[in-house]
């Protein structure tokens, strides 16, 4: 009976970890084929739809997340909870106050940026929640 | 807001994998709830107190 449980734990964590994995490496090789296919019709209004392929892997990378967060137990969701906030609210912030100093003439960075600032912030939000309750 | 499980897990001579395997939950959250880090919800609760034939009030104390 221990050892089931203590499985099912552990199953949510693998289950995902192998989801996203494969979620991941379907990016990876869609990214690949859009790429080609984008420079075989560059003049194509097809380009776009080439261009948007990766997003079918990354639909099923938050699948995989959802069903990640609802096999987690009440603490977990909550460590979850604070570093989304966390990682929301900061990126909001920085994105926010790096538009008005680009007025005052700081770099325009590229909007990719902000998903990094994002799951970084998610990061140190996840640290800090973890600590927080240790 | 404290609480006795602790204790409780001590005289039954459990460990917090132990427990949290009859909780369903994690051994993190076992040792959140046993620090008074985290006060764990009303289902939850509920449950440590069958697994121990305690009532809550018995466990919890404000």
């Amino acid at each position: 009976m221990l050892d089931m449980k203590e499985d099912r734990m552990d199953a949510n964590e693998k289950r995902y970890l192998k989801e996203i994995g494969g979620s991941m490496a379907a990016y990876i090789a869609m990214m690949a084929v859009s790429v080609w296919l984008m420079k075989g019709y560059g003049g194509s209004p097809l380009r776009y739809l080439f261009a948007l392929l990766p997003v079918i892997p990354s639909a099923f990378a938050i699948w995989a997340a959802i069903r990640f967060f609802r096999g987690l137990d009440e603490l977990q969701r909550r460590i979850q909870f604070e570093a989304m906030a966390f990682s929301f609210l900061g990126t909001c912030l920085i994105s926010l106050n790096w538009g008005i100093l680009q007025r005052a003439g700081l770099p325009h960075p590229d909007v990719v940026w902000v998903t990094l600032l994002l799951f970084a912030l998610y990061c140190i939000g996840i640290g800090i929640a973890c600590r927080r309750y240790q | 807001m404290k609480n006795s499980v602790r204790d409780l897990r001590a005289q039954l001579d459990w460990t917090q994998a132990d427990l949290a395997a009859k909780l369903g939950v994690s051994r993190q959250t076992v040792n959140a709830i046993e620090t008074e880090k985290y006060d764990p919800s009303l289902p939850l609760a509920f449950k440590i107190a069958r697994v121990f034939r305690r009532s809550v009030e018995d466990i919890f104390k404000a």
